[in-house]
């Protein structure tokens, strides 16, 4: 069991039924979907087994495996999963059987719609995983096709033009970061493209500014962070709903993962002097899709706002620079993976009954279909964090951990949680409250199948709302030394941008007027050193 | 005595009550999930599922008490850990109980009333179609109450902080196929977040100062905390307070709140959710006794809103309003005595206008009741002689909440204003306190006048209700509150020796009184010679029926029946503005990003077919294109080859 | 007695030059595809001649795969002129303006 290179074959049991579903029979939908579905519960198997062997307390990577690739270029295969990575392939591989089992009535093109969803996974799980830059740029561009082919094949109306913009935006962010990714090989004295040997290169602090930029168009664009956002709404809104469920569960999740694993600890001088402005965006994220969000008259435009509102607290997170919120924003990932996955889920399957979006064309459903209703409340509750729930596990943190680093956009960011109980209860409040009126008339409520799709989310929403201590265990050691190492560096480099993060404006002051004593430089390299 | 704020917490004993504590909150949440899951297949057995956990709670919650009393007063401490809840970076936050004499007292009022309330709802909701939805939210309201009580951190207590205000949405939208109800339960929610967002940043503030939020650590270091960051944190916990226990600037939730059920209103709206706001400034009474001068801020705000509230209830005329307002009213008294510092006297007076505010709000729902679910006071009147048990429990309610001398009301009242008149700068306050006194009379009394006595107003209605007494499952919870109404002054007969008073002392630490506005004796006699002209004057007033207003009152009036219009200041002030922000962003996010976004592409696309021109199609054009093209290239590299070097090989060949 | 190189590579050029005229000034696309292969065969003579002149192979087998590559593209090109006379029951070259912007 151990010997078995376990990351490898998550990644290659999707491709492979990918590429079987690919060669079956184009009109057996039924062999096609239940290979789809047996692979995504082996893909889910192998995942657990993952998580298993995943030794807590560890900050490195672990599993390890490499394998030499274009020897040539120093590009090599090289899978590892640590904390963070740990986390979003759990919540990738959780979701791969649910939205099987919720396209499982696609009729239309099934055989490509299924060989799409497990090339999507495929590709998905191995940019977690990836610790070579060439692989992830691979893996990272090789996800846009399939997830293109879902939006401009089986979207809605407007799907030609969603589909486009998300092409076109994520496809510029990602070649502004292959420049920066060459720039890396070419500086780092073309030895390679791993992982390892990439970090800790010795930048000036304008070369670090430019290559930050470049991986946050990456970055960002995926986030998305605001003003790069506006290809998501349409992306959501016009994909089907698995691809809506994929997008928000796991492909806005890299951009977030992408600032922890390479932003970070590639560019921690650049990291510190933006920090503030990353905040900045983040609030503006948080504050801004959610008054956006208030007025949206489209159910999935709204959800989709409510992404960039969450999302901004990833950001948040991320760049608080401390431990608190870096481990909050790894969970917040996968709690509003969760969520607002199940949100989807939950929208969609109204769709199919209903084939409307729109806000007012409902009215009274919690009295025509109970059993949604529930589901839908408890999923609201879990996105508008709602402590018991997931939601609030992440959020509190990282609220915390950027009240410490920027008080303000601390304070700023915690408005958002208000903002957040209005347009979420004022949807749910048009939609389901009131008189059974519009298209709730005669809706039935969810089949077997549709419970059980959902259920599986709204229980681990519960699990992780009262015990989230298993995630944190996981993420702890991971982000501890990552924040400590971007730290450290910055307090070579610039100790005073650090003061000013941590509002420690006297200890700066009276840094530099006396030079440190001996007893404190000791201190400092104990720091580093950890 | 050393309580909390000396960090003297001791771990729970294997095997004793307060080890086994959390389960008074975890078997109603329980409870209420089965019965959210199969409720409906329980059919006729689900309220007795629901009852049944209530009275685990209440068994245990006794137990704990008479356990807590059993120990050295030095040693009521007792915190106990489950498992830990948050491990995040810094932050580590346990699923751990703090079993102290002021959370059993809370415990005791909450699973008590909780209860009865319960049982009460057996009678009340009997023809309901939802009742395991009901009972399910009721425990689950239960289980979160005891959660915000017990909780040994902060974070604990905001997680049954935000539980109660859920279970507060649910249940005041029970009746959601009503628009207006499912539009009061969001706005309460909605109003309770920005009160809650007052609290998370005063938890971030103290999470900053002291590196943790666990009750038996932040409190015994906050002495050690400078002023400026105790103003802060007293001010946002204050400001959270006000959200959940309906104050001024943000009461206006709970008079809409009435929509629910009316036993939702007796528990949550009336003697339990609203009065956590004076828990939690009670429980952080060690950080307040540092700063007097913003418990001076409390007081004074509690006592505005008291005046305001009493106000309003006298122009309302829904049998509900009136006890809404009053209830915003009372909170308001009970934060004036925690604002003083006077903290056994805040609590004395929560328990019991827990018991007499729960009455009234039950009497209330078996009037509704008797007269199929009218709620106008204007149209009742008489129903005394109908509904003996209920208006003579309801009359018990109205002297006690007057402070009729004797009662429950009048001891806690009577200690508050003592505590006011001890304080110095609190002459304003303290005359705000009285006058409320007199209003709160008068408004009572006119209630019950209305309701109760005179001519039977209901006769003359189209479709007139034939009133009858309400069954035993909701005439016993009346009669045993009507008993606590009357009793309950023997919890605290003297402010400082009283029974209460010696029980709190390990959980809160009281200010130093430091003046003397006017003698105790001489208050106590203006008080109740105030409760009693009230009730006189109310009883004299509308025993006859409601009152025609004069012509010259008439705006005065009728801006109190609107409730000062306070609403309709905020919609404009804060809802409408904001509404149009949100607007204009999202129109800018649609034509201003979307427009750069969608332009950059439509200056493509032109760009690329003014390029297109160039394709004209024929073939042949294109092939003259190459040919020019290739010639000129080989032209350009001949030229080149040949001004770099003579003797090429190619040309070498060539000769 | 031997031809001297120039003269080939005149040739070729004359070649060259004739296939270029056809492909431009004729209009009948099989014409214009019989010019191209004037002008690839030009290019072959161009290739052996500096083969023989240079005294190695390299020459003659480009050559080769020129001939190669351009029987492939007889093969495509007249697929595709017979597609196009089957849809305009015309070979002319001028009355093909998909391209056109």
């Amino acid at each position: 069991m151990a010997d078995l290179p376990l990351l490898t074959l998550l990644i290659a049991v999707p491709a492979a039924v990918a590429v079987l579903v690919a060669a079956m029979p184009r009109h057996a939908v039924g062999p096609i979907r239940s290979v789809s579905l047996v692979g995504s519960l082996v893909t889910l198997g192998i995942a657990v087994a993952i998580v298993a062997a995943f030794e807590v307390g560890q900050p490195g990577f672990q599993l390890e495996e490499q394998a030499a690739w274009i020897p040539q270029w120093g590009i090599s295969y090289r899978l590892g999963v640590d904390g963070i990575s740990l986390l979003l392939v759990g919540l990738t591989a959780f979701f791969m059987p649910l939205v099987v089992l919720a396209a499982w009535h696609q009729q239309e093109r099934a055989k490509g719609f299924f060989v799409s969803l497990m090339a999507m996974g495929a590709a998905m799980l191995g940019v977690f995983l990836a610790l070579d830059l060439i692989l992830f740029y691979v893996l990272f561009e090789a996800m846009l096709v399939p997830m293109y082919a879902l939006i401009g094949i089986w979207g809605g109306k407007q799907r030609r033009y969603a589909a486009i913009k998300f092409f076109l935006y994520t496809l510029i962010g990602g070649l502004l970061m292959l420049v920066a990714i060459l720039y890396l090989y070419w500086s780092a004295g073309a030895q390679g493209f791993d992982y390892d040997l990439l970090r800790g290169l010795d930048l000036t602090g304008t070369e670090q500014l430019w290559l930050f930029l470049a991986f946050f168009a990456a970055f960002g664009i995926k986030v998305p962070i605001f003003p790069f956002h506006t290809w998501l709404p349409d992306a959501h809104t016009e994909a089907p709903t698995v691809g809506s469920v994929i997008l928000a569960a796991v492909l806005l999740k890299i951009g977030g993962y992408g600032f922890l694993r390479f932003s970070l600890p590639y560019f921690p001088e650049a990291t510190l002097t933006l920090a503030p402005w990353m905040l900045a965006l983040g609030v503006i994220g948080v504050l801004y899709g959610a008054l956006v969000a208030m007025v949206q008259r489209d159910i999935k435009r709204l959800i989709a706002y409510s992404s960039v509102s969450h999302l901004g607290f990833v950001v948040l997170g991320a760049f608080a620079l401390n431990q608190t919120g870096a481990a909050g924003s790894v969970v917040q990932m996968v709690n509003h993976g969760l969520s607002t996955g199940a949100l989807f889920l939950l929208v969609g399957f109204l769709y199919d009954r209903t084939h409307d979006r729109a806000i007012a064309s409902y009215s009274g459903i919690m009295r025509a279909t109970p059993v949604f209703g529930g589901l839908f409340l408890v999923t609201a509750m879990s996105s508008l964090a709602l402590p018991g729930l997931n939601g609030f596990t992440g959020e509190f943190p990282i609220l915390l951990g950027t009240f410490e680093a920027l008080p303000l956009a601390g304070v700023l960011a915690t408005l958002g949680v208000i903002l957040a109980a209005i347009y979420l209860l004022w949807a749910y409040q048009r939609m389901f409250h009131g008189p059974v009126e519009g298209r709730a008339v005669g809706l039935t409520d969810l089949t077997p199948r549709e419970v059980g799709v959902v259920a599986p989310i709204v229980v681990l929403m519960l699990v992780i709302g009262v015990y989230p201590g298993p995630l944190y265990e996981r993420v702890n050691p991971t982000v501890e030394a990552l924040v400590d190492e971007v730290v450290a560096v910055a307090e070579d480099a610039d100790l005073a941008t650090l003061r000013h993060l941590t509002g420690d404006a006297g200890a700066d002051a009276e840094l530099v007027i006396d030079p440190p004593a001996d007893d404190e430089v000791a201190v400092d390299d104990e720091e580093v050193s950890r | 005595m050393t309580g909390l704020a000396e960090g003297a917490a001791v771990a729970a004993p294997a095997g004793s009550p307060a080890a086994w504590a959390w389960l008074m909150a975890v078997v109603p949440l329980a409870s209420a999930a089965v019965l959210l899951l199969v409720g409906r297949r329980l059919g006729r057995a689900a309220p007795w599922v629901a009852i049944l956990s209530a009275g685990f709670s209440l068994t245990l919650a006794v137990w704990t008490a008479v356990w807590l009393g059993a120990r050295e007063a030095g040693e009521r401490t007792v915190v106990h850990t489950v498992a830990t809840w948050l491990p995040a970076g810094d932050l580590e936050v346990d699923w751990a109980v703090l079993v102290d004499p002021l959370a059993v007292a809370m415990s005791l009022l909450v699973t008590g009333v909780g209860l009865l309330i319960h049982v009460y709802s057996l009678g009340y909701m009997e023809h309901d179609r939802d009742i395991p939805r009901f009972f399910a939210y009721l425990n689950l309201f239960l289980g979160s109450m005891l959660v915000l009580v017990l909780g040994e951190s902060l974070l604990t207590l905001f997680v049954g902080w935000e539980l109660v205000g859920l279970c507060s949405y649910l249940l005041i939208g029970f009746w959601f196929d009503s628009r207006a109800n499912a539009s009061a339960a969001k706005k309460a929610f909605v109003i309770n977040r920005v009160g809650d967002v007052g609290f998370m940043i005063a938890m971030f503030v103290l999470f900053g100062a002291i590196g943790s939020l666990s009750l038996t650590e932040v409190l015994p270091a906050a002495e050690g905390l400078a002023g400026g960051t105790l103003i802060a944190v007293g001010l946002l916990l204050f400001l959270g307070a006000t959200g959940k226990s309906a104050q001024i600037p943000l009461y206006i939730w709970l008079p809409d709140a009435m929509a629910g059920p009316t036993p939702v209103s007796a528990l949550i709206h009336a003697a339990t959710m609203v009065t956590a706001g004076v828990y939690l400034v009670a429980r952080m009474s060690p950080l307040y006794v540092q700063i007097p001068e913003i418990g001076l801020v409390v007081a004074a705000v509690g006592a505005a809103t008291a005046l305001v509230a009493a106000l309003i209830a006298v122009a309302q005329s829904d049998i509900k309003r009136v006890l809404a307002y009053s209830t915003v009213s009372q909170l308001g008294y009970m934060f004036m005595a925690v604002g003083v510092g006077a903290y056994s006297a805040g609590i004395f007076h929560l328990l019991t206008h827990g018991f007499f505010k729960a009455l009234l709000f039950l009497a209330a729902g078996s009037v509704m009741h008797a007269m199929a679910d009218r709620g106008d006071i204007r149209e009742m009147g008489g129903l005394l002689r109908d509904l003996p048990i209920t208006g003579g429990t309801a009359a018990v309610g109205t002297l006690a909440i007057a402070g009729f001398p004797l009662t429950a009301g009048f001891y806690s009242k009577e200690e508050i204003l003592a505590a006011v008149a001890d304080t110095a700068g609190g002459e304003v306050i303290l005359a705000i306190g009285l006058a409320v006194a007199l209003l709160t009379a008068f408004y009572m009394a006119r209630w019950f006048a209305l309701v109760f006595l005179g001519p039977r107003r209901f006769e003359e209605l189209e479709d007139p209700p034939h009133p009858h007494e309400s069954p035993l499952s909701m005439t016993l919870p009346l009669v045993l509150l009507a008993v606590a109404s009357l009793g309950g002054g023997l919890l605290n007969l003297d402010p400082e020796t009283g029974l209460l008073a010696g029980w709190l002392a390990p959980s809160v630490v009281a200010f130093e009184q430091t003046a003397a506005i006017i003698g105790h004796g001489l208050l106590e006699a203006i008080a109740i010679a105030l409760a009693l002209v009230g009730l006189a004057a109310g009883v004299l007033l509308y025993r006859g029926g409601p009152r025609v207003v004069s012509e010259a009152s008439t705006p005065v009036v009728r801006f109190a029946q609107d409730a000062f219009r306070v609403d309709e200041l905020y919609r404009a002030a804060i809802v409408t503005p904001g509404h149009w922000l949100a607007v204009g962003l999202a129109w800018f996010d649609a034509r201003g990003i979307d427009g750069l976004v969608n332009g950059a592409g439509r200056g493509t696309a032109a760009l690329a077919t003014a390029g297109a021109r160039v394709q004209t199609g024929f073939v042949r054009s294109y092939a003259l294109a190459v040919l020019i093209g290739t010639v000129l290239l080989i032209a350009a590299l001949v030229g080149v080859w040949m001004a770099a070097a003579d003797d090429l090989m190619l040309l070498g060949g060539w000769r | 007695m031997s031809v001297p190189a120039g003269y080939y590579l005149i040739l070729a050029a004359a070649l060259f030059s004739i296939g270029a005229v056809g492909v431009l000034i004729r209009r009948s696309v099989i014409v214009m595809f019989m010019c191209v292969e004037l002008m690839l065969n030009s290019v072959n003579l161009t290739l052996v001649t500096f083969a023989r002149i240079q005294a190695n192979l390299d020459g003659q087998v480009l050559a080769f795969f020129v001939i190669v590559v351009a029987a492939a593209e007889v093969v495509v090109g007249l697929a595709l002129v017979v597609n196009l006379f089957r849809l305009r029951a015309s070979t002319d070259a001028d009355g093909v303006g998909a391209l056109r912007a």
